[in-house]
């Protein structure tokens, strides 16, 4: 019996059939409702495992039948299987990768698993795994927010999620927190769900590091709840195997005059999607979302941003930009949502990349839904290759050709940068721009 | 220094340079004047090899190598300037950058060593004083958001940090106004030296009042037509460029 986890440490799964769009049968119903894959997990858990599984089982794979993966191309990941593992990894942790930073906090997370003996200088904040997690408060924010008959890897997500990190933070925290999210591949699928909550008046820096060796395929969900005049500068590298498929998806919830300021790095893996899902629930909250990408070869990343604007004044921005090289594919859809009753709103996206070889391709959908009527609301985008009289002008000088478009990407993409108020995150970035187009 | 003889240059399949011969040695100006679509901007572009610009006969010698086989940038480290008559706005990479990076090329390529932190800034306020160039302006991208006067003056400013053995100055005039020609000009005049000289293309004269030329050229339909003395530009400047049309 394929479904026999008890004997097997790995089994192969759903992924799989699901990517094939097969109907998943009973025999996995019974299989994922056993639940010694969290034993400890709540009733709630348990119910948002079988929804997920329900939807995922009728939506089937994500195609560009769904408007949200109109661009999308995931013939990759069709072809790829993969296993599910409720076992920890062994691992030699010598292996793991250095701090992205001096002086910070280090949360582990391994496989999608919490791992406390690896994390440290964590006292000042509260970190607990969430299969061990006592969290009633923290429940309604960790159950999926979307319509997951659309959003199929989020169902996917909430069906098999084994694990993740809940980070509490209720006060201001000046060391930052870096994440580590290390798979370690073997053709594993990974789930992980996560919530980062901030308390009234709290503040934190938290960074995010995926990385990985080999083919696996990560999905995860983290939800982000911020709290009255909290502040939380969220900065991701996701630096995933060049074999990885990597699939995440942040849910932010503000309440009342927060702050959420984010950046995502994005050049890993072969096929990635990073969705950011913003509410501004309550008034005067900031939202900045920010990113780079850099893609070459035959990756494909995907950016889906929706911004929710729910109460008067609130402002928010979506600021992108990438370089795309080789056969390599980027899709961006970035939407704003304005309410009826979301006045005074000041909000706008925009999107630039270079278009580095003939055969590199990048689709755009800005969306502005508004329906208030005093509002300020902007977008913009460009797609384009390098200006030759500038390459000219720099060798004119004395540059040598490559240099002169090196030092003209770089610039760029640079100015994507500027968000970021965290110095030695921004001069961390600029550092892997040049490293990649050194490359 | 620049030895040019029976040059032929086509760009886009059309004859632009149609024979030019042309000589300049160490410390002299040269002016080439003509009518519109003389083929001034091509000849500049042909010396510094801008891609587009074909050769199909004749040769370029620049400080006794033959340059046509070379790149840009290799031209460059010869020793080869161009000043832009249209100065490209790049924003995001800084002047100062940007002359630090050529800098270090053209050492690189002459072997030398890269030049230090100290000796740029040195140089880079000497230079910048002379012209009285802002030095906040050097720390913007280039030429973003400049006016025409200052885009040709950082053009200056940038020929005086890269020390060119030739530098060609593809109508520096076009666009200014008076009190920016003057200045442009006097920047041009205290680089002027024994061992550097100056290719000065002017649809005008009125730029030779300020940059005194030594040889003047008239360059018309993709041939020099005449050479004289700076005399010629003031005749020019009266009857025009009719007799050299058609």
């Amino acid at each position: 019996m394929l479904w026999n986890w008890k004997k097997k440490d790995t089994l192969n799964l759903m992924a799989k059939d699901f990517l094939q769009k097969k109907t998943v049968n009973a025999e996995s119903l019974i299989w994922l409702r056993d639940t010694s894959l969290l034993p400890k997990a709540a009733d709630w858990i348990k119910a948002m495992r079988e929804t997920g599984y329900e939807s995922f089982s009728e939506t089937v794979m994500p195609s560009f039948k769904l408007e949200d993966w109109k661009y999308s191309n995931l013939r990759k990941l069709r072809n790829a299987e993969f296993s599910y593992s409720a076992e920890k990894t062994k691992f030699d942790v010598k292996l793991l990768p250095q701090n992205l930073l001096d002086n910070t906090k280090r949360i582990v997370v391994i496989d999608g698993k919490y791992c406390h003996d690896l994390s440290n200088n964590i006292k000042e904040i509260t970190v607990t795994s969430l299969a061990e997690a006592n969290i009633p408060d923290m429940e309604q924010y960790l159950v999926t927010v979307g319509d997951l008959d659309k959003e199929p890897m989020k169902a996917l997500n909430s069906a098999y999620m084994q694990d993740g990190v809940v980070i509490k933070i209720e006060k201001n925290i000046a060391e930052p927190i870096e994440v580590l999210f290390y798979n370690t591949g073997n053709n594993k699928a990974i789930y992980t769900r996560n919530l980062y909550w901030m308390s009234k008046d709290s503040s934190a820096t938290i960074i995010e590091n995926y990385a990985g060796k080999g083919v696996y395929f990560f999905n995860s969900y983290t939800a982000i709840v911020q709290h009255e005049k909290s502040q939380l500068k969220l900065y991701r590298f996701e630096k995933e195997s060049p074999e990885a498929f990597h699939f995440s998806s942040i849910n932010i919830q503000q309440h009342n005059s927060s702050i959420f300021e984010s950046f995502t790095y994005a050049e890993g893996g072969i096929v990635a999607r990073t969705e950011y899902k913003s509410e501004l629930v309550d008034k005067n909250s900031e939202n900045k979302i920010g990113g780079l990408y850099l893609l070459n070869g035959d990756q494909i990343h995907d950016f889906k941003i929706v911004t929710q604007h729910l109460e008067p004044e609130c402002k928010s921005s979506q600021h992108f930009r990438g370089a795309l090289d080789g056969h390599s594919q980027a899709n961006l859809q970035g939407k704003i949502y304005v309410a009826r009753n979301a006045q005074k709103t000041d909000a706008y996206q925009i999107n630039r990349s270079i278009l580095l070889s003939k055969d590199a391709k990048m689709n755009v959908k800005p969306e502005l839904e508004i329906y208030a009527d005093d509002v300020k609301c902007g977008h913009g985008a460009s797609s384009g290759q390098l200006d030759k009289n500038a390459i000219f002008y720099m060798q004119s000088r004395g540059i040598e050709e490559q240099d002169a478009k090196s030092l003209l990407v770089q610039s760029f993409l640079n100015e994507a940068l500027e968000q970021v108020s965290f110095a030695p995150v921004k001069e961390l970035y600029e550092s892997m721009v040049v490293k990649w187009l050194k490359k | 220094m620049l030895k040019i003889k029976n040059l032929h240059a086509e760009v886009g399949g059309k004859e632009v340079l149609k024979g030019i011969d042309l000589e300049i040695n160490a410390g002299e100006v040269h002016a080439i004047m003509g009518p519109n679509g003389a083929g001034k901007s091509t000849l500049s572009y042909v010396l510094s090899g801008r891609e587009g610009y074909k050769v199909t006969e004749g040769s370029v010698e620049f400080m006794g190598k033959n340059i046509l086989d070379m790149k840009v940038d290799e031209r460059a480290a010869l020793g080869m300037f161009l000043a832009f008559q249209y100065p490209v706005e790049i924003p995001g990479v800084t002047t100062v950058n940007f002359l630090k990076t050529a800098i270090n090329s053209i050492r690189k390529k002459r072997g030398e060593e890269e030049i230090t932190p100290i000796e740029f800034l040195t140089m880079q306020k000497e230079k910048a004083t002379k012209l009285g160039m802002d030095m906040d302006m050097l720390k913007r991208g280039i030429n973003f958001g400049f006016s025409g006067g200052e885009k040709k003056r950082n053009e200056i400013f940038q020929m005086a940090m890269l020390a060119p053995k030739l530098a060609i100055l593809d109508e520096t005039d076009s666009g200014l106004d008076i009190d920016a020609l003057k200045i442009v000009a006097e920047g041009v005049n205290f680089q002027r030296s024994p061992e550097r000289s100056f290719l000065v293309i002017t649809h005008y004269q009125r730029l030779l009042d300020y940059i005194k030329p030594d040889i003047v050229h008239v360059l018309a339909d993709g041939k020099i037509r005449k050479t004289g003395g700076a005399g010629l530009a003031l005749e020019l400047e009266e009857k025009g460029y009719a007799e050299f049309n058609g």
